[in-house]
């Protein structure tokens, strides 16, 4: 079920003046478990079972781990559950790509080999709930927290359906001591949360949706090579499309939880306006960042052991990884590489620079953000291209290096150039604005009359767009 | 733990009470506007929209329109219903496709006991590649309708149809980027005139339509005419032969058999479009043959003064103005017929 969709919106009212009915929190937290299967199974149902494998595993292991005697069980048990979440992600998401990757390799010693296509359906939002149960289990394994109680408060940790499909991805830390008493939204919660789903939808129908996909569309699916002209601005309007829409998903999400009584912790904090890759990883789907940091680059020893070179590595492979978990594809691995890269130049150029207090200076400081946002763009061909070869084409016609760079023939429409660069200046604007800020602050500050304008320009053109436009689903759906 | 951010605070039930009046204010006030801008409400057609209507198909009180764009330009359901009270119209016609594998799905369909007209086109029928064309909308229906992950499709199309029915904002015409686009390109958005409504009837409004743009339609429409027509040839008649005392006989005695009905109804086309019609495919060798072989009533325009005053200014398809006056006299002659 997408939040984009009328189905939601009855499913969600439904779910909100039930669960406000009723006055047992265990009974309203068992009431919220069974619609947020209720919520995945409209996609697949029989695919609600993974999910019952992952939290039925996960919910033992934990256990087994809290009581194992020795270091070694403990971790036979932590790999036990490694290899049940992995092995489902790797099964569904990855086989068919390393069955492609084996049979280019055979082809190329000449070996004919042509296994049959293995037709696997990839499960909604795989990777964002094996992550969740995964530092439930290491964080046990690592003695920061303890097993949980109560197995309906953790299987409802994993499922709760606002975040279950494509994030925020949530630690057991975050979510569980908030199902310990008694949660209902207050007034303040619900006005806001519903602010934030319109928002959230807003940014998703109306912006990515509406305005931006095609734009993006009619360069990327082209067929053609675009000039050097165009190509930058439908890559700007892409960065604007996937930001409108993964942080729309994210802010809907938010807003749908708090609406239940529960707080989900931010996704997005306005990245085009991060100065520096570090930077933009803290502010760029933060919950992926923060959890690669926590369980696989601090894992990797992070920056602490055997000098600079080791640094580097840790880092590189942490977003060679991020770069895998948003697809099987190569293009994807080539994604994190290539931010891997600009982490390790970022950490170079850093020692080189120093702590003067012009790098501070706002001049400098937009200069070194539209940096970031250039280089960012520029690693944005192989996130949205079909392939590495069409991701070469584009990124060569980026930097003028394609013969047709500056000779195609125009691909976009005057109208379109305009809508692009209209939409990418105001979001860039708006993220500088709002940089060291948050939403809450911002509406905090104007008046209520002014709040109930802008919620209502943003619904009634969601509403018009949604009705109007094409469906299309949340690209973060895919991984 | 998260920290607990700072929620607005607000008197909220103001807040969100002015903000629903003045989204319904947008609406009402842009529907307004679009409206005297000549702007109509238009759903957009889908393979779930034709399936929601072939599912209703079922009892004994039905009446199935089964056709290509004639029947879903110059047969109005709703006048239909009041021509029948009591009975059930489903409009399953569809633009630009012949029928034939709609028709062979309800005749082969043991619980469908309803009554089939069918606006059949002769050069469809004496044509061995007519037989598929919606052969995907069947097949969608009958795979992916009742399928619970489509459920959600189900429910969104019914609310999404029941909204664009009654609002022209909603209407892909007025498309937020066409809107931005036609603004900056200092152009005004023409209305469309070809609409479609919830129970998928299709009005064409050729009589709001500038004269210039029907003249245009038309001639589009008269180009696109074999410009040689050939005489009735042997090859034509035996393949319209074989489909009409084949494969219709067939079809007909089943549907028979379990009560239900079937009348061939020939639409009016006018012009170059009718003239090309009587030489290529002649009444007394193509339509006159179909009650002949089969036993199936038909309905020619060209038999009934009350169906033959119309003038289709595309040479193909009614007037919109013209569609109740002609639905209501079709209505009493098919009572008639099926007495």
């Amino acid at each position: 079920m997408l939040f984009n969709s009328s189905t939601f919106i009855i499913f969600f009212c439904i779910v909100l003046i039930i669960s406000r009915c009723i006055g047992s929190w265990t009974v309203r937290k068992g009431f919220l478990l069974v619609v947020s299967y209720i919520f995945y199974a409209a996609w697949n149902p029989p695919l609600v079972m993974l999910l019952w494998v992952s939290t039925i595993a996960d919910w033992f292991c934990a256990q087994r781990i809290h009581t194992a005697p020795t270091k070694r069980i403990r971790k036979l048990i932590l790999l036990i559950s490694l290899g049940i979440n992995l092995g489902l992600l790797g099964f569904f998401k990855y086989s068919g790509f390393l069955m492609d990757n084996f049979v280019y390799l055979m082809n190329l010693l000449q070996i004919e080999f042509s296994p049959a296509s293995p037709n696997i359906i990839l499960p909604m939002g795989i990777s964002f709930y094996t992550f969740q149960t995964l530092s439930y289990t290491i964080d046990i394994y690592r003695g920061r927290s303890k097993p949980w109680p109560s197995f309906l408060d953790y299987a409802l940790y994993v499922t709760f359906f606002p975040q279950l499909v494509a994030g925020p991805i949530v630690r057991a830390a975050q979510f569980l001591p908030q199902c310990a008493e008694q949660n209902k939204a207050t007034s303040d919660q619900i006005s806001w949360g519903l602010t934030l789903l319109v928002i959230g939808l807003f940014s998703k129908v109306v912006i990515a949706d509406g305005l931006t996909a095609p734009i993006v569309e009619q360069v990327y699916d082209s067929g053609k090579v675009p000039g050097m002209y165009h190509v930058w601005v439908a890559t700007c309007v892409f960065s604007i499309q996937l930001f409108c829409d993964f942080a729309g998903y994210s802010t809907c999400a938010i807003g749908a939880a708090l609406c239940l009584g529960f707080k989900l912790p931010v996704n997005f904090r306005y990245p085009y306006a991060a100065i520096g890759f570090s930077d933009f990883w803290r502010r760029w789907h933060i919950t992926l960042s923060s959890w690669l940091r926590d369980y696989v680059y601090f894992a990797l020893g992070g920056s602490r052991r055997r000098g600079y070179a080791r640094t580097y590595i840790n880092q590189m492979i942490t977003m060679l990884l991020a770069g895998l978990w948003h697809g099987a594809a190569w293009t994807y691995v080539l994604f994190g590489g290539l931010h891997g890269f600009y982490i390790t130049v970022e950490r170079v150029l850093k020692g080189y620079l120093g702590h003067y207090s012009v790098w501070r200076l706002w001049p400098m400081r937009i200069f070194f953000m539209l940096l970031t946002y250039a280089g960012f763009v520029l690693s944005l061909p192989v996130f949205r291209s079909h392939d590495v070869s069409q991701a070469f084409t584009i990124i060569t016609s980026m930097i003028g290096l394609h013969p047709l760079s500056f000779q195609s023939e125009p691909i976009l429409y005057d109208h379109q150039v305009r809508i692009g660069i209209f939409c990418t200046a105001g979001i860039l604007i708006s993220h500088y604005l709002m940089r060291n800020s948050s939403l809450e602050e911002a509406f905090s500050r104007i008046h209520w009359s002014i709040r109930g304008v802008a919620v209502a320009v943003l619904a009634y053109l969601t509403l018009i767009s949604y009705y109007t436009g094409e469906d299309r689903a949340f690209i973060y759906f895919q991984f | 733990m998260i920290d607990k951010p700072n929620l607005p605070v607000a008197p909220h039930k103001y807040q969100w009470l002015f903000s629903i009046c003045l989204v319904v204010s947008l609406v009402i006030g842009s529907e307004w506007y679009w409206r005297t801008q000549g702007f109509m409400p238009r759903v957009v057609d889908s393979d779930m929209l034709w399936s929601i209507q072939r599912n209703r198909v079922y009892g004994d009180s039905t009446i199935v329109i089964v056709g290509s764009s004639r029947a879903q330009v110059g047969i109005d359901p709703e006048i239909m219903r009041l021509e029948y009270p009591g009975y059930k119209i489903v409009q399953l016609a569809k633009i630009g496709l012949p029928a034939f594998y709609t028709l062979q799905d309800l005749a082969n369909d043991p619980n469908f006991t309803g009554i089939i007209l069918y606006s059949a086109v002769v050069s469809f029928l004496a044509n061995e590649f007519y037989r598929r064309d919606q052969k995907y909308l069947v097949d969608y229906y009958h795979r992916e309708f009742f399928k619970f992950r489509n459920l959600k499709e189900r429910i969104d199309t019914h609310v999404r149809v029941f909204l664009q029915n009654y609002l022209a904002i909603l209407s892909q015409d007025l498309v937020l980027k066409k809107i931005v686009q036609w603004n900056l390109q200092n152009r005004q958005l023409t209305p469309n005139y070809y609409i479609l409504k919830a129970n998928r009837y299709r009005p064409v409004y050729y009589s709001k339509m500038p004269p210039e743009s029907v003249e245009r339609i038309r001639n589009r429409k008269i180009a696109a005419l074999t410009p040689n027509p050939k005489r009735a040839n042997n090859r034509r008649q035996r393949i319209f032969q074989e489909n009409i005392s084949q494969d219709l006989s067939h079809l007909y005695i089943h549907l028979r058999q379990r009560g239900g009905k079937l009348v061939f109804i020939r639409m009016p086309t006018s012009g170059p479009h009718w003239s090309q019609d009587t030489i290529t495919y002649p009444e007394w060798a193509y339509w006159n043959k179909i009650t002949e072989w089969t036993g199936i009533s038909t309905i020619h325009f060209r038999d009934y003064p009350e169906l033959l005053k119309y003038e289709c200014p595309d040479t193909s398809h009614l007037d919109a103005s013209d569609v109740p006056e002609f639905t209501r006299a079709l209505g009493r002659i098919i009572r008639t017929k099926l007495k």
